[in-house]
């Protein structure tokens, strides 16, 4: 093939490669910045959402549990914000630590209502949710922590128990 | 004539010395290699003695000894020294050279189509969009959103009581509770899950002109749980049934031009002893047309459920 031939074709895929690749990548770019940006002054519903009247208890359970001890653990999420939450098994997250602020494991097992996976939270409502919880007998302090805001840039809250 | 290809010193373009004395690219001047300043004096004489003839000779001449007579050329004027004769040759080669140059950038100015003109500028705008386009958003965006999560913050929260068959404000929107009640097919109750039942709210929502991007929510309410309305884009197994018993969806967008639009919130609520409470968000809005709950209206459904006795 000649060299003008070679640069023909060389042109014609170009042209191809800007005309079905480029060019529309370019303008749903374009399109999406747009819409975010449109949505972005519209306006967002954010929930906020807060811990309020976390309370622990020793479960009163028939089965004895050598590795840890039960505990029922009671609190209300009050939703703060004009959107709707739905909150599921890991909206709040439980961590136990020791008198050193080690970090203990311990199981927890949210009990949401009926065999749902989720919690339908709308704005300015609290709703009360019920966890079960073993923890290491040596557990001194435990962390709640429920995340809140837009996805992908929540906030963490904190509500700590400490051991009477 | 013979291309003498020399590479630039300034710019490295390769450039033929026999076309081009400067380089077309940078207008620098490079001199020849020795060699290459040999072949090229050697050229020229080979094309003076071929061209360069004295001017009293015709095509007729004839060489000696053929009858003809003998070239001698003129005497030529003494030389002068050879730095001098050297660096004159260059500098005047050098000046020719640079005027061409120049003529030639000027014709390719003055013979530029204008249209270039216009397409740079166009570009230039087209870039300048796009670049505003992302930095705007990315910059302003995360303020607005911040700004607009914190207007809707909820201070405060009232519950505006009302009674079945009592009309409401929301907004734009009024709204009237008819009925209410529970279906009880034993058909859909296979589809629900345990301790579940099928809650409908049938309610009257005259048209309006206009409505705001963020609608309030619409729920029910019983026993420190809330419940959604039951769309019937998501529940496709429950819709045919309950649109052949008569049970017509309804959403608050539907009052959208729409005179009267009336049908039913759908839900699948939780089986309990106290009643339900059918909820519907109390907004309000500023002039960026940001949201904000301010209270819920409630309709306690602890009348006469409508046609629970029916189905």
């Amino acid at each position: 093939m000649s060299a003008s031939g070679r640069r023909g074709g060389f042109k014609i895929v170009l042209i191809l490669i800007l005309v079905f690749y480029v060019v529309p990548a370019f303008f749903g770019m374009v399109a999406n910045i747009a819409s975010d940006f449109s949505y972005t002054l519209e306006g967002y519903t954010q929930e906020f959402l807060f811990l309020e009247n976390a309370q622990a208890s020793v479960a009163e359970t028939e089965e004895n549990d050598s590795d840890g001890i039960p505990l029922t653990l009671t609190m209300e999420v009050r939703n703060g914000g004009s959107g709707y939450a739905m909150l599921d098994e890991y909206t709040v997250t439980v961590f136990c630590f020791d008198d050193e602020e080690e970090y203990l494991p311990c199981v927890w097992e949210p009990k949401l209502d009926g065999d749902q996976e989720w919690v339908y939270l709308p704005a300015g409502r609290s709703v009360s949710l019920d966890y079960r919880l073993t923890v290491a007998p040596e557990t001194s302090r435990i962390v709640l922590r429920c995340w809140s805001g837009v996805p992908g840039e929540e906030s963490p809250q904190e509500l700590t128990l400490f051991r009477n | 004539m013979l291309a003498t290809m020399i590479r630039c010193g300034t710019c490295g373009k390769r450039y033929d010395y026999n076309k081009d004395e400067l380089c077309p690219r940078c207008g620098a001047y490079t001199s020849p290699s020795d060699r290459q300043q040999q072949m090229l004096q050697a050229e020229r004489q080979m094309l003076g003695n071929r061209f360069g003839a004295p001017e009293d000779c015709t095509p007729e001449c004839m060489p000696q000894g053929y009858g003809g007579h003998v070239h001698r050329p003129s005497a030529p004027p003494p030389p002068p020294p050879a730095s001098v004769r050297t660096a004159t040759r260059r500098a005047s080669r050098r000046e020719a050279a640079a005027a061409r140059f120049d003529a030639r950038r000027e014709y390719a100015r003055e013979t530029r189509p204008t249209g270039n003109r216009w397409i740079k500028v166009v570009f230039f705008l087209l870039i300048l969009g796009v670049l505003l386009l992302i930095l705007v958003p990315t910059i302003v965006g995360p303020i607005l959103e911040e700004r607009s999560a914190a207007y809707g913050r909820v201070d405060t929260f009232s519950a505006f009581p009302h009674a079945l068959g009592e009309p409401f404000q929301t907004g734009e929107l009024s709204i009237t509770p008819l009925e209410w009640g529970v279906i009880d097919s034993p058909e859909l109750a296979l589809q629900l899950p345990a301790d579940h039942q099928l809650v409908y709210v049938r309610v009257s929502i005259p048209g309006v002109e206009d409505l705001p991007n963020t609608l309030p929510q619409v729920y029910l309410s019983g026993n420190g749980t809330y419940f959604r309305p039951l769309r019937y884009t998501d529940q496709w197994y429950l819709s045919s049934d309950l649109l052949q018993m008569g049970y017509e969806e309804i959403a608050l967008e539907d009052a959208l031009y729409l005179d009267p639009a009336e049908g039913c919130f759908l839900f699948v609520a939780e089986k309990i002893a106290s009643p339900y409470v059918f909820c519907v968000e109390e907004m309000e809005y500023n002039a960026l047309g940001w949201a904000k709950v301010t209270g819920v209206h409630e309709v306690t459904l602890d009348g006469v459920a409508g046609r629970e006795a029916a189905i």
